[in-house]
């Protein structure tokens, strides 16, 4: 009994993995600023600030500088 | 007397969460003779923590006073040099009064927190001693030594 030549469908499996990947980094693309993205590919948020931060602490000698705080209260009930 | 700490600069207040937040003011103004640029955002009170971290921990004062509708008003004004100049925040005090302070007669509770920076120098100020105080000093030394 002959056996039947089994069909390899290359291109199929040639289309398909194209569109997973392309599917995949359109996901990744579309999702970038989900924690979970950023988790995934290492690039977070606070990580990406601390690495751009180009504001470094002002050396400073004397300030003069008024802080006030305003509080209620019901005295009378 | 002051330390570093207390003067912010902008990533002190400025975090991702707020960075994505839209404000709803935009000025650019002077104050006290510097160029600044004010930042006014708003916010529901339930929601403060969750849309600027850092600023609710710089007013950490305000925490629980408030009903989570009532309503946040958060300002901030950074210089050229990103100090953060201006910081207030105002939480509706009408809301403290209805939750807090009725509740708990006699207790003070924060509701507005704000910070000015009137002045700030990289420059040491000059300091100069009268000139008759070193004299004395000198005449003094000079008493002591001689027999």
């Amino acid at each position: 009994m002959a056996h039947k030549k089994k069909r390899k469908h290359s291109k199929l499996k040639l289309v398909t993995a194209v569109f997973v990947i392309g599917a995949g980094i359109l996901v990744v693309s579309l999702t970038q600023h989900s924690e979970f993205v950023q988790r995934l590919t290492g690039n977070r948020e606070d990580r990406r600030v601390e690495r751009t931060a180009v504001t470094p602490r002002y050396e400073f000698a004397s300030a003069t500088l008024q802080i006030s705080v305003g509080e209620i209260y019901n005295i009378s009930g | 007397m002051l330390n570093k700490s207390e003067i912010y600069m902008y990533q002190d207040v400025f975090d991702p969460a707020l960075r994505e937040q839209h404000p709803s003011k935009v000025v650019h103004e002077v104050r006290h003779g510097t160029a600044l640029t004010t930042y006014t955002y708003t916010f529901a009170y339930g929601d403060f923590y969750e849309s600027a971290p850092h600023l609710f921990n710089l007013a950490r004062a305000v925490d629980g006073n408030a009903a989570d509708d009532a309503k946040v008003t958060a300002t901030v004004s950074v210089d050229d040099h990103w100090v953060v100049r201006y910081l207030d925040v105002d939480v509706d005090h009408a809301s403290v009064l209805e939750h807090r302070a009725k509740v708990d007669v006699g207790t003070k509770y924060p509701y507005r927190i704000t910070l000015d920076l009137i002045s700030i120098t990289d420059k040491p100020a000059a300091i100069t001693i009268p000139i008759n105080v070193v004299d004395q000093q000198v005449d003094d030394s000079s008493t002591t030594v001689a027999p």
